[in-house]
């Protein structure tokens, strides 16, 4: 019997080593400018719990829309908390966590998207994140496509 | 059999493991092979009626499929539709790497340029 998804799929998780110190890391995190550099959409943030971080997709890549996340933690150069609230009716949606660590080589960053397998039954979740998958791939496409 | 659009069945499939008794039942089925209410009764602390209940949300998310065999029916699981939600969760994952991806080279970058200076 192969070993079955059925509790597993709950979350996702990475880690990476990155040069340059947590402080660093930690601007690149929560700086409107920077998040926008590698998150791959324009991004805005009111760094406090309870504030905001959104993420805009201008439709040249791909389908105009917005993503929301809810921000539950602030400490900062060490951990990173969003919620993401599905648009437009505000439902909380999985838990996105980055937990920041000096590191011989610069910071060693961990995100943690959790939640998957108790996401409310009335959410479109596989419309709203295909979605923005599929303009992921678009604008990878692009990338590729350039000389 | 069930006749889920495939474009539906993920909704489908959250919604259905969303509730932890029912991810229990669909466990058993897994484990068991196609089984009963009943069977799955003498497992379960719940009663005959919700496990009955249970495997009719799973069986219209597509997780499983019931047979009927002389009084009861028996259920089996349809692994596909949660090879489906391991895909989408997969998707999202790649997701993360991409945006990793992109966070190492804007670090490097910013090294780089202040090793420079």
């Amino acid at each position: 019997m192969p070993e079955l998804p059925v509790d597993a799929p709950d979350s996702i998780e990475r880690e990476i080593i990155l040069p340059g110190p947590p402080t660093r890391v930690w601007t690149a995190l929560t700086r409107a400018d920077q998040l926008s550099a590698w998150f791959g959409t324009q991004a805005t943030i009111d760094l406090r719990p309870g504030g905001e971080v959104v993420f805009t997709w201008d439709g040249s890549t791909g389908p105009r829309g917005t993503s929301r996340g809810l921000i539950e933690t602030v400490e900062p150069s060490r951990r990173l908390a969003f919620r993401w609230q599905s648009v437009p009716d505000d439902i909380p949606m999985t838990r996105v966590e980055f937990t920041l660590e000096p590191h011989a080589e610069g910071t060693r960053l961990r995100v943690v998207e959790s939640g998957f397998a108790s996401l409310p039954p009335e959410l479109r979740v596989r419309e709203s994140h295909v979605e923005g998958w599929q303009r992921e791939l678009g604008e990878l496409a692009q990338y590729l496509a350039a000389p | 059999m069930n006749h889920v659009a495939l474009h539906d069945a993920p909704n489908a499939v959250f919604a259905a493991l969303a509730d932890p008794t029912r991810r229990r039942v669909l466990r058993l089925v897994a484990e068991r092979g196609p089984t009963s209410a009943t069977l799955l009764e003498r497992e379960l602390p719940v009663s005959r009626q919700a496990i009955v209940k249970h495997l009719a949300v799973l069986n219209r998310a597509g997780l499983v499929s019931g047979q009927r065999a002389g009084q009861e029916v028996r259920y089996a699981l349809v692994s596909r539709s949660l090879d489906e939600v391991s895909d989408w969760i997969a998707e999202i994952g790649s997701r993360w790497d991409e945006r990793l991806a992109r966070l190492h080279q804007l670090m490097l970058e910013q090294t780089s340029a202040t090793e420079d200076r």
